[in-house]
This record gives structure tokens, C-alpha cells and sequence, in this order.
């Protein structure tokens, strides 16, 4: 038996989830500005009509649905992933006003793509859009990347325990302060200052290799944004390939690794504790196997002899290794190039990179390199039980933030996420493959969907069938949050309906 | 007589011939003419091209950026190039190296408020350029605009506004009826 949901549970999660649509809200603000500023009247109304129907949805939900209840676990991980539902259907008002998509459900794709930080698109005609939509393209990735409940945890949300359960239910773990308030102020803190820096040192490159001052200021940040918060979305159709820049390329490599990183890492190192940096079970299950894959892909491309020098191989082969492996996105090469040029085998390297991701706690997406680490270090475990006497008791530690002992709870909990994850990659590709596609490609835009990476080989398109769209949109949101949320919201629908 | 007259006139016939050719070669300097080339039929049969002469047609976008003696421009050559308003999937086009003095002929770039100039270009096409690490590019040895581009006008759409000012009275509400709330 099932119980039925109570009235408390609908008003608590309706009130929140309010608060996070009201915040998406607060966010146009600034793809608002750059409308005015640059003199784009119908862009600016787009964003206007986005901001009141946030406000308006926000604030009716938190009157009529008001209270002062803490959230427990259930309603926590229901708020998190009916959020990102909202949220992504009164993000997707400018979109869809703009007249760049086919379809509202084409505008939704690129918001759940953008806030998850996948970066596949189905926007049309992406050279011709305004200042503002690119603007706003992009701070979708950046404020996805840091996670849209961190934002309404910074601004909206007064510091209780049921915050923590928000926190937790969008696939983050780690408290970097006793506070969870002040920890989601010290991702922003972190996130902030990396955008200053490194938005001016891409607008210096932007500039210097032949771009106005203004644009490349814009261009600057779009790509700082889009870099960072490992989200894969640019400014061009071109996409990094549009700037021909060796330095710009080396920058958003460095960016998109800084921005893949655990966010506990960022603020151990900031704190003085450098050590950690290569101590890290995340930072050496990431080395070790970046190191297998670039082997795989370089093999791969050697030996269809697809580029003429190294340069060519490290600026492509190399930079989407690591794009992939971040689950950043970003492309040197066209869509089509990984299936004409690249081969199978290169393609592979990179399915697995993109199907491993980063860290977590970070803003990469994928199995998540503590996982790797976690498994690996079972396995090794295992071995040595079975060489050392049966009396012995072999003890296995790892490494993260600080000494831990390998336990079950972490073995179990890392192998159903990774299991999970295998699942999804499974039905995208399956669904691809039924939809006509061939199985190579299939395998890759889907894990690439899966695991929130963005790089595609020409399956993403606005032509796609609308079931591969929807089971792309379902399976981005369930690989950003990790699937518990977004099984708990699926089990408290069924406990409405079918609840006693 | 006659037959200086005619022999005059057949010299003045052969000269006349011989003037319009010279004519016609000076007005249509340039390479011979070719058939142009998609960017998709391009990328579809890269080995094919690679290192081939093409000749390829598209609307400059985005950037013209100055490298030195030379620049860097983008021809999308998708169906926005013919008719901007309708949605016809995603761009498509190709990276063109030329001379930096030929790029200074583009007026007009693609962007929200222009529609860019629609460039020709004849030069060599490379799946993986040695010298520009290993980018798919067009080395451009002749540059011609077709179509002069021209400012994109948008008409000020009114209706959104009245939906604008709805919403933002019903928010207006909405926040006051929380502060209400609240204060109470």
C-alpha cells in the first residue's frame, strides 16, 4: 500500500518550486539589459513577457501554496526535479517567442539542454539570433552549471534543513561549509571570480585575433560561460572552430577542466590546501583515464591518417577528447567530420570519455570520476582479499577532501548511479537506432544526451523524430540530477493517483 | 576595288572579333566558371574535394577577422542566405582563408540586425589544412560579391507588448498581495 500524499506535501513542494521559478525569473534580467543596450525592441519584449510570467507563476504559487513547513527528504527531491520541469518550460518563453524553433517542445529541448549543461541544440538559424537570446543561451549553461536550486538556495531561500535536502536532491553532496546557504554562496563566490578572469583574457584573445572590441567582449563571455560551466553552447554555428585561435582553444581547454573540477576541491585549494590537487581520488581516476582515451582516439586517428601534423591532432583530437571528457561540448571539427574523417574507433574514445564525465559536485555530468575511482578501488580490493590469508582483514581507503574507508554504502551507491547511467546511454541508443539512425551515431549523440556533454555527430537536429526529442529531454534531466529526484517525482505522481 | 573593300571589311570583321573577345576576357577575368558546391555536398565527399579548386557561393556571418596579410571569413550558404525569415534547420557553410584587402569588400555580415553580403569565392578546399591545424577550410584565390547585404528591419511587434503589460500587471498583483501577506 502506498500512502497518499497529504495536503502539506503539495503546498510545501508548490511553495519552493515557486521560489526557484521566480528566480529563473531574476535571471532574465540580464539577457533583458543586454536587449535594451543593444536597441533589440522584440527580443526585449520576448524577455520581458518571460520575466512577468516567472514572476507571476513564482509568486501565485508561494501565496496560494504558502507556508512555513520545513521540507523533508520526499518533498526535497520532488521540489528539485518538478523545478526543473517549471523552469525549463518558463525559461523556454523567450526561446519560443524568438521565432528560432520549430516547436515549443524544440524551445524546452534547448533549456533542459542549457540548465543541464548538455549544450545539443535545436535552435534554428543560431547566426542571425540577437545579443539578448545568446546571452540568455548561455547564462542558461552558466547558471546550470552551479545548479538552478544553488541559485534559489543563494537569493531565496532562508537556511533550514529541508534547504539541505533541496541541495542534495540536484546531485550534489558535499557541504563546503557547515552551512548550506553559505556553501551555495561559495560555489557562486568561486564561479563569480573565475568569470571575471577569464572572461577578460578570452576577450583579449577575441579582440587580438580580429574581433571588435564589443563583440568580442560578448563572445568573451558567452564563451567563458559556456566553458566553465562545461555547458557547450557558443555564440556561432561554427561553434570554436568559428575563431581559428590555437590561444583560445589552449584558454577554454583550461576552463572547461577548472570547471569539471569538484567544487569541494576549488575550495580546498582556495583554502591552502594544495596537496589535495594530486591527491584527489577524482583528479587521478580522471588522469588515468583521460590517458587511456586519448590513447584510443589518437590510435584511432593515426591510423586513418585523418590530420597531417601533430598541431592538427592536438587541436582536434586532443581538444575533443578532453571536451568530451569534461562533458563540455565544444567542437573544433563539424558534426559530421566524427563520422566521415574520425572512424569508429576514434569515436568510440570519445563515447567512452563523454559516457565517463567528471567530477562530481562539479558542473560536468557522466558516470563522475569518484565512481571510476570507487569501482576501481572495489576491484583492487577484491584481489587483494583473495591473495592475502582468509584471517587477514584488508582495509581499502580512498581519498577525497579527506582519508575515507572503502565501505559497501559507497561501492553499492557508485555502482547504481554508474548502472543507471548504462541504462539511459542504452535507451537512447536503442531509440536512435529505431528511429533510423546507424548504431555508431545512435550510441554517440545519445551518450552524449546522457551524460550532458553536447558533442554530435549530426543525429541532433531539428528534423529529428519528436520521440528521440522527448527521450532526449527526459534523459538530460534524469543524467543532470542523478536520477533519484526524478525517481522520487515519478513515485509521488504514482502515489497520487494511486496512493490510499 | 571590291575586292580591297571586302578584304577590308573581312580584316575589319576578324578586328571587330577579335576586340569583342578581348573585351569579353577582360570583363570576365577571373577563373573559368564552375559549378558551385555545398557546404554539405563538401563535407558529405571531403577526400573527393580535398585539394580540389571549388567554387563555392554564401552569406558572409558573424566576423570578418583580420589575420595579418590576410582573414579569416564565414559563408553560410543554407537556405537563410536566400530567405531569412523562414526556419529551415540549422546553418551550414564553410571557413574561408583569403587576402585580407579582398575581405575588405564585405559591407555587410550576418548578425540579428543584417542580412550579410552573399560572397563567391574560388580557391582550394582542405578536409584537414596542414597549415591551419587541420581545420576544413577554403583557401580563396578570387572574391566577388554577388548581392550587396542590407540592415535587417524588424517590425515592432505590438501584440507582444499588450501580452507584456497583462503579465506585468498580473505580477504587479502577485507582489503585492506577498507584501500584503507578509506585513499582515
Amino acid at each position: 500500500m502506498i500512502p497518499r500524499p497529504r495536503s502539506s506535501d503539495f503546498k510545501n513542494i508548490a511553495h519552493y518550486t515557486g521560489k526557484v521559478v521566480f528566480g529563473i525569473g531574476l535571471l532574465m534580467i540580464i539577457p533583458l539589459g543586454i536587449a535594451l543596450i543593444f536597441q533589440e525592441w522584440n527580443p526585449a519584449l520576448d524577455f520581458l513577457i518571460g520575466m512577468f510570467s516567472c514572476f507571476a507563476a513564482g509568486l501565485f504559487l508561494q501565496i496560494f501554496f504558502y507556508t512555513e513547513r520545513d521540507l523533508n527528504w520526499l518533498q526535497g527531491l520532488v521540489v528539485a526535479s518538478f523545478s526543473w520541469i517549471l523552469a525549463t518550460m518558463f525559461g523556454a518563453i523567450p526561446h519560443y517567442l524568438s521565432g528560432h524553433f520549430g516547436c515549443y517542445v524544440d524551445a524546452c529541448f534547448d533549456l533542459m539542454s542549457g540548465y543541464t549543461t548538455t549544450g545539443l541544440y535545436l535552435l534554428q538559424d543560431l547566426d542571425h539570433i540577437s545579443y539578448a537570446l545568446n546571452t540568455w543561451r548561455h547564462i542558461l549553461s552558466y547558471a546550470g552549471g552551479q545548479g538552478i536550486i544553488v541559485i534559489a538556495l543563494t537569493f531565496l531561500v532562508k537556511g533550514t534543513g529541508g534547504a539541505f535536502k533541496m541541495y542534495v536532491a540536484e546531485g550534489r553532496e558535499e557541504k563546503l561549509l557547515p552551512n548550506i546557504i553559505q556553501t551555495a554562496r561559495v560555489i557562486w563566490l568561486i564561479s563569480l571570480s573565475y568569470l571575471a578572469v577569464g572572461s577578460m583574457v578570452l576577450w583579449g584573445i577575441a579582440v587580438h585575433e580580429g574581433m571588435s572590441v564589443t563583440r568580442g567582449l560578448l563572445h568573451g563571455i558567452w564563451v567563458f560561460m559556456g566553458s566553465w560551466s562545461t555547458g557547450g553552447f557558443a555564440p556561432q554555428s561554427f561553434n570554436i572552430s568559428y575563431y581559428h585561435s590555437f590561444p583560445l582553444e589552449l584558454v577554454t581547454i583550461i576552463l572547461f577542466v577548472l570547471g569539471s573540477f569538484n567544487f569541494a576541491l576549488h575550495w580546498a585549494v582556495w583554502t591552502g590546501n594544495k596537496k589535495e590537487i594530486y591527491r584527489n581520488i577524482e583528479i587521478i581516476s580522471f588522469c588515468i583515464t583521460i590517458t587511456i582515451i586519448l590513447t584510443i582516439t589518437s590510435v584511432g586517428l593515426m591510423r586513418l591518417g585523418v590530420y597531417p601534423n601533430l598541431m592538427a591532432l592536438f587541436r582536434k583530437g586532443f581538444y575533443h577528447v578532453i571536451s568530451g571528457h569534461t562533458t563540455t561540448g565544444f567542437m573544433t571539427i563539424q558534426g559530421r567530420t566524427f563520422v566521415k574523417q574520425w572512424g569508429e574507433m576514434a569515436m568510440l574514445g570519445i563515447t567512452l570519455a563523454m559516457a565517463i564525465g567528471a567530477s562530481a559536485c562539479s558542473t560536468a555530468g557522466g558516470f563522475k570520476g569518484l565512481r571510476i575511482g570507487l569501482i576501481f578501488k572495489t576491484l583492487t580490493h577484491d584481489i587483494k582479499k583473495i591473495l592475502t590469508p582468509e584471517t587477514a582483514v584488508v582495509i581499502e581507503k580512498f581519498h577525497h577532501i579527506k582519508d575515507t574507508v572503502l565501505s559497501e554504502k559507497h561501492v553499492r551507491g557508485a555502482m547504481l548511479i554508474v548502472i543507471l547511467f548504462i541504462t539511459s546511454y542504452t535507451i537512447t541508443t536503442i531509440v536512435g537506432v529505431y528511429c533510423g539512425y546507424p548504431f555508431i551515431e545512435a550510441l554517440f549523440d545519445g551518450v552524449s544526451a546522457g551524460s550532458n556533454t553536447g558533442l554530435s555527430c549530426g543525429v541532433t537536429s531539428p528534423s529529428m523524430p519528436m520521440a528521440m526529442k522527448l527521450v532526449y529531454i527526459v534523459t538530460m534531466w534524469l543524467g543532470r540530477l542523478e536520477f533519484m529526484s526524478v525517481f522520487a517525482f515519478i513515485g509521488f505522481i504514482i502515489a497520487t493517483v494511486r496512493g490510499e | 576595288m571590291r575586292k580591297h573593300l571586302k578584304l577590308y571589311s573581312l580584316k575589319m570583321k576578324i578586328l571587330n572579333s577579335a576586340l569583342i573577345a578581348v573585351a569579353f576576357i577582360l570583363i570576365f577575368a577571373g577563373p573559368a566558371p564552375a559549378s558551385i558546391i555545398s557546404s554539405q555536398e563538401l563535407v558529405e565527399n571531403d577526400h573527393f574535394y580535398d585539394g580540389k579548386t571549388v567554387t563555392f557561393q554564401g552569406e558572409a556571418i558573424g566576423d570578418v577577422m583580420v589575420r595579418g596579410d590576410y582573414a579569416w571569413i564565414h559563408l553560410n550558404d543554407d537556405p537563410y542566405a536566400e530567405s531569412p525569415s523562414k526556419l529551415a534547420g540549422y546553418n551550414s557553410g564553410m571557413a574561408v582563408w583569403c587576402k585580407a584587402d579582398n575581405a575588405a569588400y564585405i559591407n555587410f555580415v550576418g548578425n540579428y540586425k543584417n542580412k550579410g553580403d552573399i560572397v563567391e569565392i574560388t580557391g582550394v578546399f582542405n578536409k584537414s589544412c596542414a597549415k591551419h591545424s587541420g581545420d576544413m577550410d577554403i583557401h580563396a584565390s578570387y572574391i566577388k560579391i554577388i548581392k550587396p547585404g542590407y540592415p535587417i528591419e524588424h517590425k515592432f511587434q505590438t501584440n507582444k507588448l499588450w501580452w507584456a503589460v497583462i503579465l506585468g500587471f498580473a505580477a504587479a498583483v502577485f507582489f503585492a498581495v506577498n507584501k500584503f501577506w507578509r506585513l499582515k
